[in-house]
């Protein structure tokens, strides 16, 4: 029991400075490969190639005044930062850096993982409520609508790993990888978990929770200093989270060759984390019409598909990563969804380039005249 | 039941770290209350009518097919588990089950409940 | 169970969810009725775990704090004047009468009833998720398959009723 003790002491401050570190490093690294994106240099003026400017960022708000708006639901409005950052450090409890770096392997595992950020929503929901702000509410209640959409996507890719694999224990999953990592085997499973994990996490282009260009930032509007930081540490940890297990569950985690274990986990995370950078850098903010038919009508259907195919393929073809008709079953969904995607989401006039799927003229929020009702526009 | 110390211990030092910062912060910041400074949006044009107000209905109608398919989803996760255990009368019995709520889907689908407006 | 551990624990968070339930009824302010019944949906999580029931904490934590806490909220935004908050009303007569009577018969059940269940759950041979799977596809196949059933059933129902009758 005393060992168990020390054991998780040492493992949540170990995680905790591991967590604080990689959210300087990554705010510096999106900062500056955006910079690179966009022609620029990004933070050039704090230390040598502005290394040190998120370190001064951080100590800045440190010195911030923090206050409540005067009309706030005040004990909600200061509890909401906690539910927020809580579930999103819970899980790395369970997540495994390489062969025998794990604070402690549970049984539910996968299942852990990703059922307990979900409680975070209410936390985004909270603040959102609290502020009596109208951006705060409504960047709220998108948020709530975005993580009803896409949990399921998200859900249902994990639950395609854990056929193959057979089991939720995250160290087992990456061993099995060592000859094939399920990239090939669960193509339509990676793709679905590595975008429905951006939109959880409100990463642009699917930020339209926290769209700062018309709801100013959303649920955290009115937050400042040390609170409001607090949101930024949750979404750049998720953004972490999101990445490694990526990486842990279709990238074959800290397997390969040559470089120890460790390293490859850190290449493979840092790999998937440049992308969905990238992602952000490169692409245009979904409107919330087209964020929430994408996930209904696209991946939802697709992540059944991949289900039905992968559970025909395991049963005739064997289990495990490398099973050449798991592989075949999982190209070949990825194929047809794709080909699908792209006729849904063709232009339907020549004059209109817009994003969208195609349906009746009328359907669209921006083809109706502005409605005359008393309900918010979303 | 060991495992679950550490659960304990991250749920504790999750919640005290921040804590810390905050109460680090009371010490280092400014404290200077001012009614303007506490309006709600300070530095933006103030908006009309009461914040809490009452939202459109497909907010809850996606909510409810959500709850449907979680439930569905979290039968798949023991099942996925024992799948090369259960042999093709797991995989018939999980078909049946996905294709009577696949019916739902295709209703909600028709009946435009999936429609954003 | 002798252990002190697991007794803290499950104190604790029956304490927290009793006080947390007493919230939801007590509270004026709707919204901070829901948030105290996520309260309670997530301190009775913890008892899921107390008493090892691991897969069920993952589903507690999944469908009431995730799913069903949010439906609540997207519930509580619909109503027309969330400020005026709950209403005074004469209903907490029978409701109290109900609850005390629910009291009373579970209590009878608790003392009366004997729980061998407590002794052979020391320690499971597997994990939980497998068993229960193997049960659902086992013994269980016809429950599970009506399960679905009601599952479509409640999601034809729930869209029959949202639905905006101009759609």
């Amino acid at each position: 029991m005393i060992e168990e003790a020390i054991r998780a002491a040492v493992g949540v401050f170990v995680v905790f400075n591991v967590v604080a570190l990689s959210v300087l490093v990554l705010v510096l690294l999106e900062r500056k490969f955006l910079g690179r994106l966009q022609q620029r240099f990004g933070p050039m003026r704090v230390g040598p190639h502005g290394i040190l400017q998120t370190v001064a960022d951080a100590l800045k708000l440190l010195l911030k005044e923090d206050f409540t708006p005067a009309t706030a639901d005040r004990r909600l409005f200061q509890l909401a930062p906690f539910l927020v950052i809580v579930p999103i450090f819970l899980p790395f409890v369970t997540i495994p850096f390489a062969p025998g770096l794990v604070v402690r392997s549970l049984e539910l595992g996968l299942l852990y993982i990703v059922a307990v950020p979900v409680v975070s929503a209410l936390g985004f929901f909270l603040a959102g409520w609290a502020s009596d702000n109208k951006y705060a509410l409504l960047g709220a209640v998108r948020y709530a609508a975005v993580l009803v959409s896409y949990e399921l996507p998200l859900l249902m890719g994990a639950i395609g790993v854990v056929m193959v694999t057979g089991t939720l224990d995250l160290v087992a999953i990456v061993e099995q990888q060592a000859a094939w990592p399920l990239l090939f085997a669960q193509l339509p499973a990676f793709l679905l978990f590595l975008v429905s994990g951006m939109a959880e996490g409100n990463r642009t282009p699917f930020d339209i929770a926290i769209a700062e260009s018309e709801i100013v930032g959303g649920p955290f509007v009115e937050y400042s200093g040390m609170r409001w930081s607090l949101f930024f540490l949750a979404e750049y940890a998720g953004v972490f989270a999101t990445a490694a297990l990526t990486a842990l569950l279709f990238l074959g985690g800290w397997n390969g060759p040559l470089l120890p274990p460790l390293v490859w986990f850190l290449v493979k995370t840092y790999a998937v984390i440049i992308v969905i950078f990238w992602l952000r850098g490169t692409m245009p903010r979904l409107r919330i019409d087209q964020l929430m038919n994408l996930a209904w009508k696209g991946f939802i259907p697709i992540a059944f598909l991949n289900l039905v195919v992968t559970g025909a393929a395991v049963l005739i073809g064997g289990p495990g990563p490398g099973s050449p008709l798991v592989i075949l079953g999982g190209l070949a969904t990825t194929a047809v969804s794709l080909a699908a995607l792209s006729l849904a989401l063709r232009p339907r006039r020549r004059s209109d380039v817009r994003i969208g799927f195609a349906t009746r003229p009328g359907d669209d929020v921006a083809d109706r005249p502005p409605a005359a009702s008393h309900y918010s526009i979303p | 039941m060991g495992d679950y110390v550490y659960l304990v211990f991250f749920l504790f030092f999750g919640v005290l770290f921040p804590l810390g910062g905050i109460v680090t912060e009371r010490f280092l910041s400014p404290k200077k209350p001012d009614p303007i400074k506490e309006t709600t949006y300070e530095c933006g044009i103030e908006t009309e009518g009461t914040t809490w107000v009452q939202f459109h209905t497909r907010y809850y109608l996606y909510a409810l097919v959500f709850l449907i398919f979680d439930v569905e989803a979290i039968f798949l996760f023991p099942w996925a588990v024992a799948y090369n255990q259960l042999a093709l009368f797991g995989f018939i019995e999980m078909m049946i089950f996905l294709a009577i709520l696949l019916v739902g889907f295709a209703y909600a689908w028709r009946k435009r409940a999936l429609e954003w407006r | 169970m002798t252990e002190l551990g697991p007794v803290i624990a499950f104190w604790v968070l029956a304490v927290v969810a009793v006080v947390a339930a007493v919230g939801v009824v007590g509270s004026r302010n709707l919204f901070h009725s829901a948030i105290f019944l996520t309260v309670v949906f997530l301190a009775v999580a913890g008892l899921y775990l107390v008493l090892s029931s691991d897969f069920l904490f993952g589903v507690q934590i999944m469908v009431y704090a995730g799913a069903i806490a949010v439906l609540i909220v997207f519930a509580v935004m619909l109503t027309h004047n969330i400020q005026a908050g709950n209403q005074e009303g004469r209903q907490w007569i029978p409701a109290l009468g109900l609850a005390l009577s629910l009291f009373v018969v579970m209590a009878v059940v608790l003392a009366a009833g004997a729980f061998p269940a407590s002794s052979t759950m020391a320690a499971l041979p597997e994990s939980n998720t497998t068993l229960i799977a193997r049960a659902l596809f086992n013994p269980y196949v016809l429950p599970f398959e009506i399960a679905s059933v009601v599952l479509l059933v409640a999601m034809i129902g729930a869209i029959v009723i949202a639905r905006e009758e101009r759609g």
